[in-house]
């Protein structure tokens, strides 16, 4: 009885334990597989984030360019291109900020794989599906990992029968940032990414 | 409980605890950081929280609505989304939190300017800023996206000024989101077919956007209509879960404000930024629209802009119609 008593106690602690750590994840968006990242992706590159810098349009809008030293090329970069720019809608001028739930945010010095559309010579790119576009990379233990940036977003996607319907996204956990770029490479070898490769 | 049971229980639970603290978190804040979320925590835990200073706020849905639904089936679903934040119960008591449908508005614009405003729910197809050039990429918004909302606020305090609410209303595609929309019924929308997508719940969505139109951002819990993921056939998210009742409870605890409370917006009623009172078009760079000079975009250095700190006397008047072209519906509140 005492034995019994003591097996409801420990389950009861690991469920009640789970029920704190039980798992999650604002605008909403159309979650892309990766497939599809490299598909809708006119460029990709690994780089660090050397700045960013928020400007206003006459219309008032706010929107922010974030130079990216490239690192290496994966698709699409011209030759002599060593630095790529991703514009974000949003950004801050002074103690006037405008939000767009979504948008990805980038840290000075930090290193992020990127799939972007449009840009080209003296234009900015944007970062394909807000921040689905964005992989951050992180150092742990010796070991480059890749997570995807999904902050803001509520994601959804459309099931072949027209629904929508639950999806991981490109990148539901982290990953070792050499597999990730195995795994691109050979999405784009295998013409995912269309026929300019 | 038994001595040999309770060490081991303890153990177990510290165990789990070890799990990053933050995966413990529920519910989300936005707030004014602008870097990079780092780790694998839900929550950015740095900056000032978003927040209304003044919770009596106005909302207006643009009156030319949406392809897919009729502006009456538009209202109902915005009206209920709102409600549904709005009559949360705290306690015995609503939040402190009050919105006050206004118009129809004119305004496909999320702006924020010195002439009035409009916290503006708008369906827009094309997909785009109607005041970028075509051919821009500022013009175009995430094709990926059915909605955005895009908040003003202040840079440091995170006090928000306007929040607008944008919806994606082009037909779906493989290259594109966007509607079918509808009113769906409680047993969820209907499922489309290969050639013709099912409709998306406007109200599951909507309501899921009013969450960070408050200035909350998203939620580790599943059944919270702040979880960031859902399923189109899912109206789920028209209820709230106790982890989104505790985040608006916790941000706008009940207080004194009632239906008949002052919603104008900082700036002023603006119900129509598209077209002056002649009709004329309202230029989107016209000077003195937008806080600070207006500026310009070339080379991605602009310029700073100041936020309305003082309403000109000048709009006072604008205020004022806007006041008495408010149409204040009876509000369900509860008690």
């Amino acid at each position: 009885m005492l034995k019994l008593k003591s097996l409801f106690v420990l389950v009861g602690s690991v469920l009640g334990a789970l029920l704190l750590v039980s798992h999650a994840q604002g605008s909403v968006v159309q979650a892309l597989a990766l497939n599809e990242l490299v598909l809708h992706a006119d460029q990709i590159v690994l780089g660090r984030v050397l700045f960013s810098e928020t400007f206003q349009c006459p219309d008032g809008q706010f929107g922010t360019w974030h130079r990216i030293q490239i690192e290496e090329d994966i698709r699409g970069i011209p030759e002599d291109e060593s630095e790529v720019i991703i514009e974000t809608l949003g950004g801050r001028i002074g103690d006037l900020a405008m939000h767009v739930e979504g948008e990805p945010a980038f840290s000075v010095g930090e290193r992020v794989v990127v799939f972007m559309r449009g840009g080209g010579p003296y234009t900015a790119a944007r970062p394909v599906g807000m921040g689905q576009g964005v992989m951050r990379v992180r150092t742990e233990q010796g070991t480059e990992t890749v997570t995807q940036s999904r902050e803001g977003m509520l994601l959804m996607r459309r099931s072949g029968r027209g629904g929508w319907q639950k999806s991981v996204g490109a990148l539901p956990i982290k990953e070792r940032l050499d597999a990730f770029l195995s795994k691109v490479r050979f999405l784009l070898q295998d013409g995912a990414g269309g026929d300019d490769e | 409980m038994s001595s040999r049971a309770f060490p081991s229980a303890v153990l177990v639970f510290a165990v789990f605890a070890c799990i990053p603290p933050s995966d413990v978190a529920a519910y989300c804040r936005m707030t004014t950081e602008t870097q990079a979320q780092v780790g694998d925590a839900p929550c950015v835990e740095t900056g000032a929280p978003f927040f209304w200073k003044h919770p009596c706020l106005s909302y207006a849905i643009d009156e030319r609505g949406s392809r897919w639904m009729t502006n009456e089936e538009i209202e109902e679903a915005v009206d209920l989304s709102f409600e549904t934040w709005e009559n949360v119960d705290c306690g015995g008591s609503p939040p402190n939190l009050v919105f006050t449908p206004s118009g129809p508005s004119t305004c496909r614009r999320p702006e924020f300017n010195n002439n009035g405003n409009v916290n503006t729910i708008a369906f827009l197809d094309p997909w785009g800023n109607p005041c970028a050039d075509r051919n821009d990429i500022d013009y175009r918004y995430e094709p990926f996206a059915l909605a955005v909302t895009i908040v003003w606020r202040n840079g440091s305090s995170g006090e928000m000024f306007d929040a607008d609410i944008m919806v994606n209303d082009q037909l779906s595609s493989s290259v594109n989101a966007g509607g079918p929309y509808a009113n769906c019924p409680d047993t969820g929308c209907p499922p489309g077919s290969a050639g013709s997508p099912g409709p998306s719940d406007l109200r599951s969505i909507v309501t899921h956007e009013i969450g960070h139109f408050i200035g909350i951002g998203h939620s580790n819990i599943e059944d919270a209509t702040m979880y960031a993921k859902t399923e189109q056939s899912s109206v789920s998210n028209r209820t709230l879960a106790q982890d989104d009742i505790n985040a608006v409870c916790d941000i706008y605890p009940p207080g004194s404000l009632d239906q008949f409370c002052d919603a104008t917006p900082l700036g002023g009623l603006g119900l129509n930024c598209e077209t002056d009172e002649f009709g004329e078009p309202v230029a989107c760079d016209e000077p003195g629209s937008v806080p600070g000079n207006g500026g310009g975009c070339s080379g991605g250095g602009c310029s700073a802009g100041d936020a309305p700190a003082d309403v000109p006397w000048a709009t006072v008047l604008l205020v004022l119609i806007g006041l008495a072209a408010m149409r204040r519906r009876p509000r369900r509140r509860h008690a």
